[in-house]
């Protein structure tokens, strides 16, 4: 079997090697899982029995592989979630990775790309900051935590955080990015941003 | 993300998710787009599963560099989570959409 499972119940480890690996990993009765490797600032998941499930994965697998949608089918997997809520999430859940990773951990600014040549550099910018063990190595924790009504995920990242602002709207109508945190804002029924702005805490009634 | 050009009708028909790790590729549509003038556009995103705000990003300067050369984009046949990020989004008032 390509993962190793837990030699302990409720925790597994992902080697990191797809997405299907991950899938596994996260099957039930796993209450957490770790990718094998992931360091940096992030603590491991709360180790509680019930209805909770926590990953932490490297920013180079949270960048190279669907991290939310795995998460969200291993959530469906343990809540009952109808595929409109399961779509909710999962867009919801991708931005929130997809900060954590970029402007979190490698540490990308968010200026927006605004021409070929932008969106070039940027791209080579990440590509570069990814092949850093000490940044692609570092850790990205998911947490979510559930009621019969209620559903919580915390993103925290290995970044050195950002003061969010009130107004959550991209720069301009044709901005090329910054839609981002508009689009959790939309979507999710609460958002909090807590430790200076190293983790968000998204909110879904269920 | 992949996508097909089909030069004759203008038309890029795009399938798979289309996310920010999809920069490279797309750099091949604005390469497309670049080696025309005046021309009218289609993304066609029917067989896109998922967009997410990097996609959006990308959709948008792909409508600024078709502007420069006097080209116009619109999108056709939006599905399920592509639909519904374009009206969360608005993006429906920044692009004509097709059915």
């Amino acid at each position: 079997m390509p993962v190793a499972r837990a030699e302990q119940a409720g925790c597994a480890r992902w080697d990191g090697m797809s997405e299907l690996s991950l899938a596994e990993a996260l099957r039930p009765p796993a209450v957490f899982c770790a990718e094998a490797g992931a360091g940096g600032k992030v603590p491991a998941p709360r180790r509680n029995a019930g209805h909770s499930l926590g990953l932490v994965v490297t920013a180079r697998s949270a960048f190279m592989y669907p991290i939310a949608k795995v998460f969200v089918a291993a959530l469906a997997q343990r809540l009952p979630l109808c595929p409109g809520q399961k779509d909710q999430i999962h867009i919801a859940l991708h931005e929130a990775v997809g900060n954590a990773v970029l402007h979190g951990n490698l540490g990308v600014g968010s200026d927006p790309f605004d021409s070929p040549a932008g969106l070039a550099a940027m791209r080579h910018m990440i590509d570069s900051r990814l092949a850093s063990d000490c940044l692609g190595l570092s850790g990205i924790r998911l947490d979510a935590g559930w009621t019969a009504t209620f559903l919580t995920i915390a993103v925290r990242d290995s970044g050195r955080g950002f003061q969010p602002t009130h107004d959550q709207r991209p720069s301009g109508e044709t901005s090329c990015s910054g839609r981002g945190l508009f689009i959790l804002h939309a979507l999710c029924d609460r958002v909090r941003h807590f430790a200076s702005g190293t983790g968000v805490m998204l909110a879904f009634v269920l | 993300m992949r996508f097909d050009y089909d030069a004759g009708s203008g038309c890029f028909a795009m399938t798979g998710e289309f996310t920010f790790a999809d920069h490279p590729i797309f750099q091949g549509v604005l390469t497309q787009i670049g080696d025309g003038r005046d021309r009218s556009i289609v993304f066609d995103v029917s067989g896109l599963s998922f967009i997410d705000s990097a996609g959006l990003g990308m959709l948008i300067l792909a409508r600024e560099e078709a502007r420069k050369l006097g080209s116009t984009i619109r999108l056709r046949g939006p599905r399920g989570q592509v639909k519904r990020i374009l009206a969360v989004t608005k993006f429906d008032a920044l692009f004509p959409v097709e059915a």
